[in-house]
């Protein structure tokens, strides 16, 4: 009769590959042998949220296995200083959560602890690592990333404690120069393709992004660093202004990326000769040399998207407008990957299922934000009320049974005990000294710390929402033209 | 030359008007090969089943069996059980010339047998029904923490096996004793 041990090995590898991670994870601790089979066979996790909120008091991880699966840890502390952990899978409600107090330790060392055993292993690999915090000063952040650093990254353990990502993305209140320590000592730089600050602006005229203003800049071959700012509200007449400060200063380039219909009137209205760039997109190129600005408007049946730059900077990414065939993004059901393309689209929807965990969205950075909290709290409001509405009339159907759950996933309340969950089994789980970190030993690479900085530069302090709920007023004229870039420069209102 | 390409032909009614070229082809006889098992019951099966399995596919092709040889050598598996050998018959069978569907439901659901098929699959280089019992073996352990893994797949762990490995050493080491001394006593 034979047993597990009798089976070759190719097809041990083969069963590995159908496992998701929190079965791959019980089957590593098997024994010596299964661990090197399961580390010899590749994984990919498409996104990884890390959010962490007061001070780390707080935090929560969201590892995304696809559209609609997830594994959700959510970690906080409670009166007594114990640590608090609610895990649940596919779902939000957090009613269906398995609980666990554990003592003698913090929220930020077990969910630093949690990553690592996770996700810290040569086979794996990060689609999109993702790190948000609830605080723009940067001392916070530096409080936050000590701990961090004593579990996770090269500083803790070598550098076979890093994480392969291929993007490592912070919401926009995440300080340049932790991303920088993030970046040089939590991140295999060999699989790092891009570095990425993103933001929404939550405004209740819809119930997805519509809108993305990005900027992008090449560093070497292989890195990119962008920031993009998604929006709920079309608002064209704001997109000159915000686009601009985008790439005045940068190698890069600003894009704007408009989903609606209606904005092909936009490009059509240009009065420019058309040229075909490929197969999909038409593209009319509206220089201002006085400024040495240049406007690439291209449309394609997907929708419009318009790439601004410096004219001496067009050369270096010729080759990626030539052949770029839709340039909407994650905003293109068509052409963009279909879990980017659920997950982005579902961002506002978080004012709904993680209202706690909505960092990502735009408020005033300034000392006294209150007016702001106030304007983003209505608007969150608004939204809320959409979705309610929404729900109500369109109820999801029920998911599958607890026997879909992974390991310690399950839908028991209030276990408890730990005995046989995946938490109480993670590797690293009990707590380790932790070290103080010098961050006179960090070595900033200055360029792209510039890069980064530059990327955040145009929304530190205040957000793309504006300094106060009286959002900047436009003046006269302006708030009714549409945004037309060669009209502009001819009446060279803009310096660069 | 596999025996099917030696078939006769025969009156073959006309195919249908949508596909003229077949119906003009005489439709040739199925062929049947005969296959044992460790219980050495054979099992009859065509060649349009059989052509699942690499192994045995390869096997008709190199011997260029007639129907009669074949009959009278059915090939011998000796190492996979009987009612094992039926199952992946009854699959093949179920399956021949249709596409595999992206589930298969019917795969033995205890341990045993389901590793049993495995390890006769493989070795029949049935590359779709290997594929169906991988996902069969994952959906055992998901969910399962190593503790059930192991219970479940009889795991030892890594002290167990040390343990057992030393136990193993230390028999050879006696045994190696054994004979040196009854090599030296022959020797005397």
């Amino acid at each position: 009769m034979a047993e597990w041990v009798d089976l070759p090995e190719k097809f041990k590898k083969d069963v590995v590959e159908n496992l998701d991670l929190m079965s791959r994870f019980s089957m590593r601790n098997v024994s010596k042998s299964d661990r090197e089979i399961v580390d010899s066979v590749d994984f990919y996790v498409p996104r990884v949220r890390y959010s962490v909120k007061t001070d780390g008091k707080k935090c929560l991880i969201m590892i995304y296995s696809g559209i609609e699966k997830f594994w959700r840890i959510e970690i906080s502390e409670n009166w007594k200083g114990n640590v608090v952990v609610k895990k649940t899978q596919d779902t939000y409600n957090l009613n269906e959560a398995l609980t666990k107090e554990i003592s003698g330790t913090s929220s930020i060392l077990l969910s630093s602890s949690i990553l690592k055993s996770l996700l810290i292993q040569e086979s794996i690999l990060i689609g999109t690592f993702e790190l948000e915090h609830d605080n723009y000063d940067l001392i916070p952040q530096i409080n936050v990333y000590d701990p961090i650093s004593s579990v996770l990254g090269a500083k803790a353990g070598g550098w076979d404690n890093i994480f392969n990502a291929k993007k490592l993305l912070c919401n926009w209140m995440v300080h340049p120069k932790i991303i920088e320590f993030y970046r040089t000592l939590l991140f295999n730089s060999n699989t790092l393709e891009e570095i990425a600050h993103e933001g929404i602006a939550l405004e209740p005229e819809n119930m997805v992004p519509v809108k993305i203003l990005e900027n992008n800049t090449k560093y070497g071959n292989r890195l990119n660093i962008r920031r993009s700012d998604f929006w709920t509200a079309e608002r064209p007449d704001e997109n000159k202004h915000r686009m601009i400060p985008k790439f005045k200063d940068s190698d890069g380039y600003a894009t704007c990326r408009l989903v609606s219909k209606m904005h092909f009137k936009l490009f059509d209205d240009q009065r420019f000769p058309i040229k075909r760039l490929n197969s999909k997109v038409l593209m009319k190129r509206i220089t201002v040399p006085q400024n040495g600005v240049v406007a690439r408007w291209n449309k394609s049946e997907c929708g419009v998207w318009i790439h601004m730059m410096k004219m001496n900077n067009e050369s270096k990414y010729h080759d990626f407008f030539k052949n770029e065939t839709c340039g909407l993004r994650w905003l293109c059901e068509k052409c963009s990957d279909p879990f980017d393309y659920w997950y982005y689209r579902n961002l506002p929807r978080r004012v709904i299922d993680e209202a706690e965990w909505i960092d990502i969205a735009y408020r005033s950075c300034e000392k006294s934000p209150l007016p702001d909290e106030e304007d983003l709290n209505r608007n969150i409001k608004k939204l809320k009320d959409k979705f309610v509405l929404e729900n109500e009339s369109n109820p999801k159907p029920q998911k599958k049974g607890a026997e879909s759950k992974s390991r310690g996933f399950g839908t028991s309340k209030n276990s408890n005990s730990f005995e046989g969950t995946l938490i109480g089994r993670l590797d690293g789980f009990s707590l380790k000294k932790v070290g103080s970190v010098q961050f006179a030993d960090f070595e900033i690479t200055s360029r792209i710390y510039l890069l980064i900085e530059f990327a955040c530069r145009n929304h530190q302090p205040s957000s793309p929402l504006g300094p106060s709920s009286k959002r900047q007023k436009l003046t006269e004229g302006e708030a009714s033209t549409p945004f037309q870039p060669a009209q502009l420069y001819r009446k060279e209102k803009y310096n660069f | 030359m596999s025996s099917t390409e030696q078939g006769t032909s025969s009156a073959a009614p006309a195919e249908p008007t949508t596909a003229p070229e077949s119906a003009a082809a005489p439709e040739v006889p199925e062929s049947f090969y005969y296959v044992h098992g460790k219980d050495k019951v054979v099992h009859k099966v065509s060649a349009g089943a059989l052509q699942h399995s690499a192994l045995i596919h390869g096997m008709i092709s190199n011997l260029g069996y007639t129907e009669e040889q074949a009959k009278a050598n059915p090939f011998p598996f000796e190492n996979i059980d009987g009612d094992i050998l039926q199952m992946v018959v009854d699959w093949c069978n179920q399956h021949k010339g249709k596409p595999t569907p992206p589930e298969d439901t019917n795969l033995p659901k205890q341990k045993e047998k389901l590793f049993d098929l495995v390890l006769a699959v493989n070795y029949l280089e049935i590359k779709e029904l290997l594929t169906y019992c991988c996902k069969q073996v994952a959906m055992m352990v998901k969910g399962k923490s190593p503790e059930e893994i192991r219970e479940i797949w009889m795991i030892p762990t890594d002290a167990e096996d040390e343990a057992a490995e030393k136990e193993a050493k230390k028999r050879a080491g006696k045994e190696a004793a054994g004979e040196t001394a009854a090599a030296a006593g022959d020797a005397k």
